[in-house]
């Protein structure tokens, strides 16, 4: 998860000590507000915090929501203390904010059918059958609770192992293998209904 | 996982929707926001403990090296007395 690829913090490998993490030099330079650093930790991060707050939300409101990641990220940076658990503070903080929009969503009965119909809009496939599966996953993900689309997208798409999803969640790895059971059963049935065969 | 799963999830990252592009604009936007969101006075709650706590210890050290003697105290203890019975003494002069 987030291997580092040096040319893409340039600035922070050539300035760090071999031994120290070029994630948590940046973390650490963040951390003392250096805004030049942020701009780094930025462009290092928003593709992952934006596919997840995707796979959550949708598109309508992504850059507002990536937005406000980053800003907590910013407020919050001074008081992280393990640097190394950077990678699961984000995700939380993702996670919550995720959490709040939909909440929000809820609370003004906005469909989040109509949230993400314009993604599929905006992507370009190369093939109708490519978009139409494209179409059903989104829709299934949209059929699962919060909690386990949650698992799901991070154990599934993101490729987070269950004890950190457990540490981002705050939950036992019990409740992250149960929620993902759920999960699976709940869109395989779904693609079922909708004529997909694995 | 089983065969099961395992298909389930390609599939599912075969066809897992990308997030589109974010605004040419956003990284701009989000690094001015910053600028005008000052980080929390928090921030110096630990230094100021460290300054008051030294502070503190060094207070409490240098009243530790003053240590009165008998005929210092003795003197305390008759100033003390004469002002607990004669209150108007401390009244300031008119």
């Amino acid at each position: 998860m987030f291997v580092v690829q040096a040319a893409s913090i340039n600035p922070i490998s050539t300035q760090t000590a071999a031994s120290v993490s070029p994630d948590v030099a940046l973390v650490q330079r963040c951390r003392q507000g250096d805004p030049e650093g942020f701009r780094w930790l930025y462009r290092r991060f928003q593709p992952q915090v934006r596919a997840t707050l995707y796979r959550l939300c949708g598109a309508e409101a992504l850059d507002d929501l990536t937005q406000e990641v980053f800003l907590r990220v910013w407020r919050g940076l001074p008081r992280l203390r393990q640097l190394h658990m950077f990678n699961t503070w984000l995700y939380r903080i993702t996670l919550n904010v995720a959490a709040d929009y939909r909440r929000q969503c809820a609370q003004k009965r906005t469909q989040l059918a109509t949230l993400t119909q314009t993604s599929s809009d905006r992507v370009a496939a190369p093939d109708l059958l490519h978009l139409h599966y494209e179409e059903v996953v989104r829709q299934g993900l949209e059929t699962l609770s919060f909690d386990h689309r949650t698992v799901l997208v991070l154990h599934d798409l993101e490729s987070l192992p269950q004890k950190e999803i457990s540490e981002i969640l705050r939950i036992p790895v019990g409740t992250v293998k149960s929620r993902l059971f759920h999960a699976r059963a709940a869109l395989r049935r779904y693609l079922a209904a909708q004529g997909v065969t694995l | 996982m089983n065969w099961e799963d395992d298909r389930l999830v390609a599939f599912l990252r075969q066809y897992a929707p990308c997030a589109p592009p974010p605004s040419p604009g956003l990284e701009a936007r989000i690094m001015r926001a910053t600028r005008c969101q000052p980080r929390p006075v928090w921030q110096w709650v630990p230094p100021v403990v460290a300054i008051a706590s030294v502070s503190l210890g060094l207070g409490m050290a240098s009243a530790h090296l003053w240590q009165p003697g008998p005929a210092q105290v003795a003197e305390i203890e008759v100033w003390v007395e004469a002002q607990w019975q004669s209150p108007k003494a401390l009244l300031p002069p008119p």
